[in-house]
């Protein structure tokens, strides 16, 4: 590490990224097996107490613990960000990578596709799904995944596409290499560190989004916890309750913030080698 | 990365708007609130023009047709019935001057000199066109009456210029409240020409949006203070805080509790009752709540002392059955508490219905209304207790209106229900198994029996017996689980004056006022 230190800057949006999205993700993962309190207990005596002990950060309009809130809201908002990231990350990069590797009229049709829904203002789009299919945490995934599939399959294409232009590609075609096989072996490794830098920013936006639709109403039903609702419900006591804002909006901003650097670094990281 | 910048700056926006509003709406409000200090008389003025927060769009024009309590409380300003209910709840004279009651003929005289708000005078034509029109009797069958109660009508006769004799079939002392029902000038239903004689005229109605109304000039009884009044759609309680924060909502009448303690040194809050029936409605024909013993159950789970502690921060009125308080003489306050909570109850309950392991249970509740969905989240922490596994959906009004109310797609539903001051009009109407509203599906030939008997004496004592053995028996056999009459928290702009309550769900806009300052 020391020797490193001299070489090269040391990759700070790296550090801190992983620093902080780790803590969030920590105590997302830690919510399945313990809470302060049960987050959605009530408790009429406790309505919206200051942060102290023993409730951390306070209490929100219901008596419910913000800190047992916000890990478990972290927990499901989360837990979208990841599934909505990896399911429209793999179809995206497929789409992707196919469209961009043998061109011609497949890429022009998965291409105007891709415009079509890209075209869509995203929120519309969403709105629609779950006027279409009702509201629920199923359907908020589904929405999202078809929302976040062409900016990845944008994003992955015109890597392949500037791979296409290299030497070893053209080499290993020239040694009668199968197209799959120069997918697999050279195209797909190269475009790693491209690909896992949008999926931390894919996670931001996740995040956010889920956190607009819920605020909507539209996301996570009542009285299951999502950083978005908590904002959302905490809203009308801003002046008495600050504090039953500030949780949730912190770990928004923490998991935006953690995932924004981490990709930034990945990035740099990426162009080291 | 432009993405990024752009979700940064949604995040921002979302975390620090309201902040922002909040702060720039104090500043404006400590101001007035400083020039109101200095004006202690309350003289009224005329003149000014208000806004009002309202929860939800208007659902028709049509006097007639208006279903949603929230849009006919707003119309109650702009239309008049033969008699109006005042802020004790009693029916005085309104459209008539006079009028007289015996057995199955009621007669009125038309008031003198009376005016619709397109200029032309009230005519004993209009009151039969209206009141025919109400019971179904346009096409002289009487089958489909757009006021129930008007189904005990027989014919309206027209005996001179200003007299007007309503036949009925069999004696009703209870037809009184109903004949509130809005006047409006003959045939205007046709081409939605619709005019009331109110003490305010109807301006414009922007959908979605807002409903303005203005003073009228030739209203025949105490003009209004104020030239116009307009309504102003919510989304929800907490857009309407920051709103009345920033200065551009004067009265807003559905506030939280937690709300109204934000509000305080800002705007006066105002507390009454919203005389409404809220409870946790259970259809009938969904399994398994058509098991007495599940619904029962459902009740005993529910602790509506710690309800009204959380959302209504103890103000509520408890309820046990299917009136509320302001209907004094017929609501029977002793079946309150009938079900105490017990959460062994209802296990034992759930196990003789042989659902020792709970069951699913979904509660749809209109979105717009804030206090119907907190309680929603209240409940479904209270089922869990019996390990009924309730899960909240949240609806819009108009779908609300339309797969809940009219198409009884659901399987349990938050929400208040309103009513005039005739106990038929509760009782009957929601839970009688032929009437059209019965969207809880109660079919119980005992209760319809009840129902017939109550609305065919003319006795007052039998009368108060027979729709207290109505109460009892919704209560018995846990026809809903019913929870409090909410408490109205109205806050209004300091400058303001003469908000009045009602025992029934109106907004009299006509006695607000401006101080003199």
């Amino acid at each position: 590490m020391g020797r490193k230190a001299y070489g090269k800057k040391r990759n700070w949006n790296l550090i801190f990224g992983s620093l902080i999205l780790g803590t969030m993700a920590l105590l997302a993962v830690v919510s399945l097996w313990y809470t302060p309190f049960d987050p959605n207990a009530m408790n009429g005596l406790w309505k919206n107490t200051a942060p102290g002990l023993p409730h951390l950060l306070g209490t929100d309009h219901f008596g419910r613990d913000v800190f047992s809130r916000v890990m478990a809201g972290s927990k499901n908002t989360l837990l979208i960000a990841c599934s909505v990231n990896l399911a429209s990350s793999v179809i995206g990069a497929a789409v992707g990578v196919i469209s961009g590797y043998f061109g011609g009229w497949l890429d022009e049709i998965l291409m105007r596709v891709n415009d079509a829904v890209l075209a869509f203002p995203s929120v519309l789009l969403a709105l629609l799904v779950i006027s279409i299919f009702g509201v629920g945490m199923h359907n908020l995934v589904f929405a999202f995944v078809i929302l976040f599939i062409p900016s990845y399959a944008r994003m992955m294409r015109g890597e392949v596409i500037r791979m296409k232009a290299m030497e070893y590609i053209g080499s290993a075609q020239a040694i009668g290499m199968g197209s799959w096989r120069i997918l697999w072996k050279h195209v797909l490794p190269n475009a790693r560190g491209t690909y896992l830098a949008s999926v931390a920013i894919g996670i931001t936006n996740a995040v956010l989004a889920e956190s607009s639709m819920s605020y909507l109403g539209l996301g996570i039903q009542p009285p299951t916890a999502s950083l978005g609702r908590m904002l959302a419900e905490s809203q009308g006591y801003m002046m008495r309750a600050p504090w039953s804002a500030l949780g949730p909006g912190l770990a928004i901003l923490g998991i935006a913030l953690g995932a924004g650097l981490l990709s930034e670094g990945i990035r740099v990281k990426g162009q080291g080698f | 990365m432009k993405k990024v910048r752009s979700a940064v700056g949604l995040l921002a926006l979302t975390l620090f708007c309201s902040v922002i509003l909040c702060g720039c709406g104090d500043d404006k409000n400590t101001g007035s609130q400083a020039s109101n200090g200095n004006v202690s008389s309350s003289e009224p003025t005329y003149g000014g023009s208000v806004v009002v927060g309202i929860q939800q769009d208007l659902d028709s024009l049509d006097p007639h047709k208006a279903v949603a309590a929230g849009t006919k409380e707003l119309l109650f300003n702009v239309y008049e019935g033969l008699v109006k209910p005042d802020p004790t709840g009693d029916y005085k004279p309104a459209v008539a001057s006079d009028y007289t009651v015996d057995d199955t003929e009621y007669t009125f005289t038309l008031r003198e000199g009376i005016t619709f708000h397109n200029g032309n005078p009230v005519t004993t034509e209009d009151i039969k066109y209206s009141i025919d029109r109400c019971a179904g009797l346009l096409d002289g069958s009487g089958k489909e009456p757009l006021v129930s109660a008007f189904s005990v009508i027989k014919r309206v006769d027209i005996v001179d210029e200003s007299v007007v004799k309503i036949i009925l079939k069999e004696a009703d002392t209870e037809l009184l409240p109903f004949l509130s029902a809005a006047i409006i000038p003959k045939n205007s239903a046709e081409d939605h020409s619709f005019s009331g004689t109110g003490p305010f005229e109807e301006v414009e109605w922007k959908e979605q949006e807002s409903y303005t109304i203005r003073k009228n000039e030739n209203y025949w009884g105490d003009p209004a203070y104020l030239d116009e009044v307009t309504f102003k759609v919510v989304a929800n309680a907490n857009t309407a805080v920051a709103e009345m924060q920033a200065g551009s909502i004067d009265i807003y009448p559905y506030m939280t509790d937690e709300q109204a303690a934000s509000m305080d040194g800002i705007y006066n809050v105002l507390e009454g009752n919203m005389n409404l029936v809220q409870a946790l409605f259970l259809n009938h024909a969904e399994k398994p709540l058509d098991d007495k013993r599940v619904r029962q159950a459902i009740c005993y789970a529910l602790n509506r002392e710690e309800i009204n502690t959380i959302v209504a921060g103890g103000r509520g009125h408890l309820i046990g059955t299917g009136l509320f308080s302001g209907f004094t003489k017929y609501y029977q306050s002793d079946l309150t508490d009938y079900y105490s909570h017990s959460v062994e109850k209802a296990k034992e309950l759930l196990k003789e219905a042989g659902l020792e392991d709970g069951f699913d249970l979904e509660i749809t509740v209109p979105s717009n209304y804030q206090f119907h969905v907190d309680t929603a989240q209240v409940m479904t922490e209270q089922l869990k207790q019996v390990g009924i596994r309730a899960k909240i959906r949240q609806v819009e009004w108009a779908t609300w209106l339309s797969d809940v109310y009219a198409g009884r797609k659901y399987q349990s539903t938050v929400v208040g229900l309103d009513s005039t001051l005739a106990p038929k009009d509760m009782l009957a109407k929601f839970y009688q198994s032929s009437s059209e509203k019965d969207f809880v599906n109660y079919s119980n030939p005992e209760y319809d029996e009840l129902c017939e008997k109550a609305a065919a004496t003319t006795d007052d004592d039998e009368k108060i017996a027979y729709y207290g053995e109505m109460q009892k028996m919704l209560t018995e056999d846990a026809v809903s689980a019913y929870v409090m009459d909410p408490p109205l928290l109205v806050a209004v702009n300091p400058k303001l004056e003469g908000y009045t309550f009602y025992p029934l769900y109106v907004m009299d806009m006509a006695k607000v006022y401006y101080q003199h300052s």
